[in-house]
């Protein structure tokens, strides 16, 4: 026995505390349930702290930099438009430090206690906290894992130098004059999006057929098109083969068409996707299933095959997103004070915060028709939006998926300016059963970009007045 | 595949706390929208059953 190994009894356990962890722990705290939280890394986990936020107040910077810049046909002429990014990323970390003191400042309002280690299960009613040097032993009657994910490393792109994963990708101190990006899903696009905006020469280097391959070909040729406005390589169908670096460089070997190829640059970024927490924690040990890729069996409660244990965000199925983590967080927590809460959501957004946006909520127009819903779509330029043109940045469209005969809206797709706002109110459509009949008689503000709403809804009732 | 059933998030989450399948229910809001009504009266046994 190791000198203290006394078991210390605990009511509700959370592992984690990101954008699931945290939620969950204070929903659970807010229905009477005494909560403590287990973190190995930082409060707010990967969303607040390496994720979501800080690569937003880059971007955000990167924008108004190039805006800076390039409004000379409005008659705005900035002479000498000068970068400081070491004070961008004092900025982004006062941004990131504001909403992480957030969170601290709800577990204290909510009497939830933080231990700092990592948590390794001993069976399903106890754990072991490794901590920097110490371990304790903890016992609980409910755990709710929320462990999230981390970014997959490839063969002969280790981690380290100039070759960086997401989180090294956004705490550069000075802008690369050229950078490359393997991997053209959604963070690799917001990363190359941001570091053109900045004034980098990016490559993006993507394995499938088309960067984004998980939107819709048309919004993504919007997004294509800003890539080669910003002068940004993009190369399909490329198989990274190995990156080489010294002091100064990386070199990054890849093969497109049989064809070898080098491209040598200050950075090389890795963004191929993000695997599951889920090993080394004991979880198999004490009967919770996992699938192949590691990803935790649940039923619509969140409750894994060990029943007063449950898991949530990146580690279950579905989409890796913060606000799907948010969700299962509350329903978990309900479910373990008794509630018959389930997951049962029938529209899931997601936002892609390229320059512009893509912005997606509900099913496409295949996935509704292969779900056998007589399913069509309406949509709506954003070039003849008054607002878009006022902003000069009338580019992209509003797409509405509804049902033929009933006209319930189904799901939405769009790109362009303001697309991540817009999408909510149609995400509130789609699980309010809205039919475009309700979105056109619903008056929009005039001038501003959610008429584009409006206007698509009255293209499908084949009433269209401003097309 | 039909349409899911035409009910508000928080009207399927109060049949859900009260062990009400929604597809027993006929709604009688607009467009067939079970509300709220239509559950209670459910549960009262006065009937509403498709």
């Amino acid at each position: 026995m190791v000198v203290g190994d006394f078991a210390i009894d605990l009511d509700t356990v959370v592992v984690g505390a990101g954008p699931g962890g945290y939620v969950a722990a204070i929903r659970a705290a807010e229905k009477g349930q005494k909560v403590t939280v287990i973190e190995r890394e930082f409060i707010g986990g990967v969303c607040l702290n390496v994720g979501c936020i800080p690569s937003k107040a880059l971007i955000e910077a990167a924008h108004r930099y190039q805006r800076a810049m390039n409004s000379t046909k409005m008659g705005l002429r900035v002479t000498a438009a000068t970068l400081d990014f070491k004070q961008t990323q004092a900025w982004k970390k006062t941004v990131v430090d504001k909403l992480t003191g957030g969170v601290a400042g709800l577990f204290k309002k909510h009497k939830i206690d933080v231990i700092w280690g990592s948590a390794f299960l001993k069976n399903s009613h106890s754990l072991r906290v490794i901590k920097r040097d110490s371990a304790q032993t903890y016992t609980f009657k409910n755990l709710i894992l929320a462990t999230g994910s981390h970014p997959i490393e490839i063969p002969n792109f280790k981690f380290s130098g100039r070759v960086l994963d997401s989180t090294g990708a956004l705490d550069l101190q000075a802008v690369p004059k050229n950078l490359v990006v393997v991997g053209g899903g959604y963070i690799g696009c917001e990363l190359a999006s941001a570091y053109a905006n900045l004034g980098a020469h990016v490559s993006i280097l993507e394995g499938s057929d088309r960067i984004l391959a998980n939107y819709e070909p048309d919004l993504v040729s919007v997004i294509e098109h800003h890539f080669s406005q910003q002068k940004v390589d993009i190369y399909t169908k490329a198989m990274a083969q190995k990156a080489e670096q010294n002091d100064q460089q990386v070199t990054i070997t890849f093969k497109v068409a049989g064809e070898e190829k080098k491209i040598t640059a200050d950075y090389c970024v890795v963004c191929v996707g993000r695997k599951p927490n889920t090993y080394e924690m004991g979880l198999e040990h004490v009967g919770i299933q996992m699938d192949q890729r590691g990803l935790i069996k649940v039923d619509a409660q969140s409750r894994t095959t060990v029943p007063n244990i449950f898991a949530i965000g990146d580690i279950v199925p579905g989409p890796a997103l913060a606000h799907k983590a948010s969700y299962e967080g509350k329903i978990a927590a309900e479910a373990i004070s008794g509630s018959k809460a389930v997951i049962d959501y029938r529209a899931m957004p997601a936002v892609c915060y390229t320059d512009s946006a893509i912005a997606t909520t509900g099913l496409t127009l295949k996935e509704a028709r292969d779900r056998n819903l007589d399913a069509v779509k309406a949509q709506f330029p954003f070039a003849a939006n008054g607002r878009a043109i006022s902003m000069d940045s009338a580019t992209g469209f509003v797409r509405l998926i509804f049902e033929r005969s009933s006209r319930a809206l189904l799901g939405a797709q769009m790109v362009g300016p303001h697309v991540s706002d817009l999408i909510s109110e149609l995400t509130l459509a789609i699980e309010t059963g809205t039919t475009i009949d309700d979105l056109a008689l619903t008056i929009h503000p005039h001038p501003s970009i959610s008429e584009a709403v409006l206007d698509a809804a009255d293209v499908g009732l084949g009433l269209p007045t401003n097309i | 595949t039909s349409l899911p059933v035409l009910a508000m998030p928080a009207v399927r989450a109060y049949a859900r706390q009260n062990s009400v399948d929604l597809t027993k229910i006929k709604g009688t809001g607009s467009h067939g929208h079970i509300v709220k009504a239509d559950i209670d009266q459910f549960l009262q046994g006065k009937g509403n059953q498709t």
